[in-house]
């Protein structure tokens, strides 16, 4: 005979004990899933080093600096832009790296490091399993494995910098 | 029946793998290679002598078979081509188990330096 879906918890011929389906897991399981898809993953942040005499609107151009350091102006904080998965490109990064220089008041970034690493990450899945139980019938189980797999991150860091206006 | 799916599995990856390319630009891209034969040098340890423009970040990124320095960095040597950079700078390389990174800042040698 087939558990019922309150049938919480039975035990097995290995004498190990075993969680029977219930209607609860595939909802909380799709959601879960929902919940992981919408996050974005791309991570920033922008540490102010000083603070800026003169702030740069919103949506000012920032000059870019990529192989070396400005000879004027000075520096305003540390800015990063980290992304993983499918967020890895930079197309995506670049932009973020250089909100966060707008948001600190500077007008250009001196680009010191553009790199990737990966990492071993473990991640627990669950999935289904039948096995007989009681005379002729059958448990469904679930049965929880970790994962391992590698994940990619790319990394931009530069500092945020104001450079004083050009004189004609 | 486990490993038969292993074994299935990497049957079904050998002999597969692809690179992907992506670029930003600074403020704006390169004007088009017309009529250069050759390819974008690419500078991993040091920088050219000779003075540049700054144009944009390319990047190539190996999956599978392609996870290796050699697939990736000509990935990138030809996307900078594509691009019209003369050079790809500041090079830096990533090598992962299943994946391989590389990415460096495209730039056009300054136009009193062209070779003629």
């Amino acid at each position: 005979m087939l558990p019922l879906p309150w049938d919480r918890e039975l035990l097995g011929h290995g004498g190990a004990k075993l969680h029977c389906v219930t209607w609860v897991h595939g909802p909380v399981l799709a959601l879960a899933v929902l919940l992981f898809s919408a996050c974005s993953n791309v991570t920033s942040y922008g540490v102010p080093t000083r603070t800026a005499l003169v702030s740069s609107p919103g949506g000012t151009a920032v000059a870019i600096f990529a192989t070396r350091e400005p000879t004027m102006g000075h520096e305003l904080g540390i800015v990063e832009a980290r992304g993983t998965l499918s967020d890895i490109s930079v197309e995506v990064l670049f932009p973020e790296l250089v909100r966060r220089v707008q948001e600190l008041g500077g007008n250009a970034l001196v680009l010191d490091q553009t790199d990737a690493r990966f990492e071993q990450v473990t991640m627990w899945s669950s999935y289904q399993e039948m096995i007989p139980c009681g005379s002729r019938g059958f448990c469904t189980a679930w049965q929880v494995v970790p994962t391992t797999h590698e994940e990619m991150f790319v990394v931009l860091r530069g500092r945020a910098w104001w450079l004083p206006p050009e004189v004609p | 029946m486990r490993s038969v799916g292993w074994a299935l599995a990497a049957a079904m990856m050998a002999g597969c793998g692809h690179t992907e390319t992506h670029r930003v630009w600074f403020q704006e891209p390169p004007e088009p290679p017309l009529g250069r034969s050759t390819g974008a040098e690419l500078y991993l340890g040091v920088m050219p002598s000779r003075p540049f423009v700054e144009h944009g970040l390319v990047q190539a990124i190996g999956y599978g078979e392609d996870a290796r320095e050699k697939a990736v960095l000509e990935a990138l040597r030809k996307e900078g081509t594509r691009q019209g950079c003369d050079a790809v700078v500041k090079v830096r390389f990533a090598q992962g188990l299943t994946a391989a990174h590389a990415v460096g800042v495209c730039v056009r040698w300054s136009p009193a330096d062209k070779p003629r």
